[in-house]
């Protein structure tokens, strides 16, 4: 839109005089977690992702209880034998079976009161991150009782809404879930048994990714995929393993101490009314604005150095961007003011992503310290994920696909991955180098 | 220059592993690697294809590092170098090296501008790269190769031929036999009793100045028939069951280091060694079997039991060179490399013989055969059948119902809730259809490819190599899978995950707890029957 140029492309009302500074910082995009209250439940996660994947919500309250009745009731005037409802009430209803038929009688969870307030915003990460990908449903291969179940939970859907409320601040990340899930949405039972573990996955990736992507915002284009080495769980953590040193737990340990600062920031930064854009973006439509930026932004990072109290020094540009660099450079300069309790505040921070989003993939080696691992589950999912609908795929193209979604492994892991796939049976060579070995996925 | 000397050509460490175009017809060594050279049936190929190339003709010549690329190019490029251009290429690595495929980008190039015959000699994992990396300039090519990846022949350009070590198995199997024309054809031109072989000549030469050591013992015994078709045998099993692929590299240094070794052959053979071969046969030592005469073998040995048959077979050891064996595992590997041996008949190798046999090699061999060369015959479907039935479906059935072990054949476990399980009675036959049409592809010696049909819906075609036909066997014998046995589980469950979405498309289903077992039927028109309440 050619009026976008002549508009002022952030906060309209951003603060001008330290008097108009907010005293706090708070976080509410980008994000799922805060300094406390992150519990969540997976059930209750997976089941809102479900709901906004399928653009499905019940229409009223419906209990399980509600449910089972009705099931019983439709079931119970097509049987010839109406005492067999019994069998199937116990099959099915009694231990809460029926929830693995299908996943579409997950969306049970994503009612209110069945979720609490940490559950939507974990839940929100994924929604953010698959930007309005839709299923409109699963092709589960079920026999004609469970179909009947599944037509009686069905007459009790209705539509949703789903509005994105933030641009994709990863978009190589939302290309890959997107691509993910679709795969994963062709094949029901699958998705069943492993959605939990691919959330787990996506929450970790997306929360080191966009670590080490935040500080990357100057260029004004979509941030790559960035190094980031694992090893495998059975592996040893050699001080010679270069990468597996400065690129690993290390790095992605100490970038996450610019996650909470820069976010604030950009949250002040938002544009009300309109979807919010990654700070990349935020900087691109700053640099081709025709709007004078440069005095909104210089005046708010002045009345922002003095309501806090910095003495940062500032870089004196005559350029719009240049007074972006300096807001950025003053809101991590906060949370190192050992004279307040934000540095306190920013590494429990950390301290929660590591507990919440990352646990899953980091291992204490003793002197080695903590490196960043892969486990043999997570190896094959990505494997599948990365495989997908071809049959197999060059070793090459494998580890291409694992880059995309954030992981990086040296030579020696490499090796490791392929005598695991020997291990498990999933390689095919055509012929003996190194370089014409193809991996078959395991569904 | 002595037999030892002679034979170090064979070495992979030797200079003469592979050929350059270096004038060596002075050197003393030139001799014995022209007259070990054999020709194959893909140089034959090769060779004809040159002679048939125009302008515009591009020919790859693929397979795996020490195929023999380079020595087939290089004695071809002296006579065709006038009208046609040749270009080896040697990378082999785990990422496509950039400069490797930009050096293609410019061949395919000046190729392109001059019209001039192309011979490619590359590294089939090179072309998979570069079918994805190179430039899209050469779209064409790309294309090509793809196509050639995926043995989608008609799409392969006219001007376009691909020769493929693969497709030129070192091993063939018919009903009667597995052989290898190109190791047997090497072993016995080595070691054949002739005038013009100046090998022979040298050990000759050794026995009457010096009689018998280690070096002429091994050459002596490799040159029996029966002990050159052990060796083939062996060499077969590491390629099925081990995977290791048999490159004339390999199998020259292979040959070099059982003759040459600090032990007899048959110590040489099982003892491993710094070759890929053998340190895959070592797993087939004989001495490790463990059978009752085997056993007892290695306890009247132990005991110095003196035996009439025994001493017989010291004898006729004796007069092949062979002294001083002094512990029962050597005598065990002894026995097995000349079982075949009709001058060593005698009581102890007949009875150790039978134990020596491995039938499940036969068994695939066997199959393979069938799928290869099926004709839809009969007959040749009654004998498919029983690997069908017996091992195939059998294990299918036994695998998918290990939670159910009691169903009825044909009847497979779909699913269990809270206790009830869910089964469906399904047809599963194999899909003689595409057993037909699939015989007609080329045929790799690592597997064959089995076609079943359920409900008369195929299935996804499935890859039998001889390790999951072993496993299949014992799953049928009651084993069950473990952790380590993944390649089997995947291969079976992808097959049981598509047996059962169609059984779930039936409309009827058994429900069973503990003796109780119940049928619902789809009626059609909101009706389900139920019986076997009571």
């Amino acid at each position: 839109m050619i009026n976008d140029q002549y508009s002022v492309p952030f906060n309209e009302n951003l603060a001008q005089t330290k008097e108009d500074v907010p005293n706090k910082n708070a976080l509410n995009s980008y994000f799922p977690l805060r300094t406390k209250g992150n519990d969540f439940e997976w059930d209750a996660v997976i089941g809102l992702v479900l709901s906004s994947l399928l653009r499905k919500e019940m229409k009223s309250k419906y209990s399980y209880e509600d449910f089972n009745h009705d099931c019983k009731k439709s079931l119970e005037e097509k049987l010839s034998e109406s005492e067999f409802w019994q069998v199937l009430q116990q099959m099915y209803f009694d231990e809460k079976d029926v929830f693995s038929i299908s996943p579409e009688l997950l969306l049970f969870r994503a009612q209110k009161n069945e979720f609490n307030t940490s559950d939507q915003r974990i839940s929100s990460l994924f929604i953010n991150l698959m930007q309005a990908e839709r299923v409109s449903q699963f092709d589960e291969k079920l026999n004609f009782i469970e179909q009947e179940f599944l037509c009686v939970l069905r007459a009790h859907l209705k539509d949703k809404q789903v509005k994105i409320k933030e641009e994709s601040y990863l978009p190589h990340l939302t290309n890959a879930f997107k691509a993910d899930l679709r795969f994963l949405s062709s094949k029901p039972k699958y998705l069943l048994s492993e959605f939990k573990h691919f959330l787990s996955f996506y929450g970790f990736t997306y929360a080191a990714q966009l670590s080490l992507a935040i500080s990357d915002w100057i260029t004004c284009e979509e941030p790559k995929s960035k190094p980031l080495y694992f090893i495998m769980d059975h592996e040893k953590a050699s001080n010679e393993r270069t990468h597996v040193k400065l690129h690993g737990y290390k790095l992605f340990s100490e970038s996450s101490f610019k996650v909470f600062p820069i976010l604030t920031m950009l949250e002040q930064l938002q544009k009300e009314g309109q979807a919010k854009v990654p700070l990349w973006k935020m900087a691109e439509k700053i640099k081709l604005s025709e709007y004078d930026c440069l005095n909104k932004l210089r005046n708010f990072a002045l009345a922002f150095r003095s309501q806090r109290n910095l003495d940062t020094k500032l870089e004196d540009s005559e350029q719009a961007i240049g007074w972006l660099g300096n807001i950025v450079k003053l809101t991590e300069a906060q949370f190192r003011d050992d004279k307040t309790d934000r540095p306190s505040i920013n590494k429990k921070y950390v301290g929660e992503i590591e507990k919440y989003l990352a646990y899953g993939f980091i291992q204490s080696r003793g002197r080695s310290g903590k490196v960043l691992v892969l486990n043999q589950d997570y190896t094959i999912l990505l494997t599948n994920l990365v495989i997908a609908h071809e049959d197999k795929l060059r070793f090459h193209e494998l580890l291409l696909g694992f880059q995309q979604r954030g992981i990086f492994v040296d030579k020696q892991t490499e090796q490791e991955l392929i005598k695991f796939y020997e291990r498990i049976g999933n390689i095919e060579r055509m012929s003996d180098s190194g370089d014409a070995v193809y991996v078959r996925k395991t569904i | 220059m002595n037999l030892e000397q002679a034979l170090g050509i064979l070495s992979k460490s030797s200079p003469y592993a592979v050929s350059t175009e270096l004038d060596n017809s002075q050197d003393k060594l030139a001799v014995y690697k022209k007259y070990i050279y054999i020709e194959t049936e893909i140089e034959a190929d090769f060779a004809q294809s040159l002679t048939s190339m125009n302008s515009g003709d591009i020919l790859f010549l693929c397979g795996s590092s020490g195929d023999g690329k380079s020595e087939i190019l290089t004695r071809y490029s002296q006579q065709f170098k006038s009208r046609i251009d040749f270009h080896l290429d040697a990378t082999h690595s785990f990422s496509p090296d950039q400069t490797a495929i930009e050096a293609l980008d410019d061949r395919f190039l000046k190729t392109k501008q001059t019209q001039r015959p192309l011979v490619l000699g590359v590294n089939i994992g090179m072309l998979g790269n570069y079918a994805e990396e190179g430039s899209t300039s050469h779209d064409d090519i790309k294309s090509s190769l793809k196509a050639f990846l995926d043995s989608n022949s008609q799409n392969i350009p006219e001007n376009h031929r691909y020769l493929d070590f693969e497709h030129y198995p070192k091993f063939k199997l018919s009903q009667e036999e597995c052989t290898s024309e190109f190791a047997d054809s090497l072993i016995h031109k080595l070691t054949n009793t002739s005038l013009e072989n100046p090998f022979y000549a040298l050990y000759q030469n050794q026995i009457q100045k010096t009689g018998h050591s280690r070096l002429t013992a091994n050459f002596g015994l490799l040159g029996l028939e029966s002990v050159r078709k052990t060796v083939v045998d062996l060499l077969l099993k590491a390629r099925l069951i081990k995977d290791q692929f048999l490159t004339a590299r390999t199998l020259l240094d292979f040959i070099h280091q059982i003759i040459t070794g600090k032990s007899y052959l048959f110590d040489n053979l099982f003892l491993g060694g710094d070759n890929d071969l053998l340190s895959h046969i070592r797993s087939f030592d004989p001495s490790n079997i463990h059978t009752r005469k085997v056993d007892e073998f290695i306890l009247q040995f132990s005991l110095g039991i003196e035996d009439e048959e025994f001493l017989l077979l010291e004898k006729q050891a004796r007069e092949y060179g062979v002294f001083e064996i002094n512990n029962p595992q050597s005598y065990l590997r002894l026995a097995y490399i000349v079982k075949n041996e009709a001058e060593f008949d005698n009581a102890y190798l007949n009875d150790l013989r039978r134990d020596f046999e491995n039938t499940l090699v036969a068994r695939f061999a066997n199959n393979w055969v069938l799928h290869k060369d099926f004709d839809g015959s009969g007959s040749q479907k009654k004998e498919l059948n029983l690997f069908y039935k017996e091992v195939l479906i059998a294990s299918i059935h036994k695998y998918c119902n290990r939670h159910a072990p009691t169903l009825d054949k044909d009847t497979f476990f779909v699913a269990q809730y809270n206790g009830f399980k869910i089964a469906a009675e399904l047809e599963v036959k194999p899909n003689f259809v595409e057993i037909a049409a699939n015989s007609a592809n080329p045929a790799r010696i690592g597997y064959f490819v089995a076609h079943i049909q359920v409900d008369d819906q195929p299935l996804i075609p499935m890859p039998i190599s001889i390790k999951l036909m072993e496993l299949l066997i014992k799953i049928t014998q009651g084993y069950r899978p473990n952790k380590h046995d993944k390649n089997a589980v995947l291969l079976l469950d992808e097959a049981i995950d598509q047996l059962l979405n169609q059984a779930n498309r039936k409309n009827v289903l058994t429900i069973i707890k503990d003796d109780r077992r119940y049928k619902v039927t789809d009626e059609g028109d909101s009706y389900f029957e139920v019986s076997g309440l009571v």
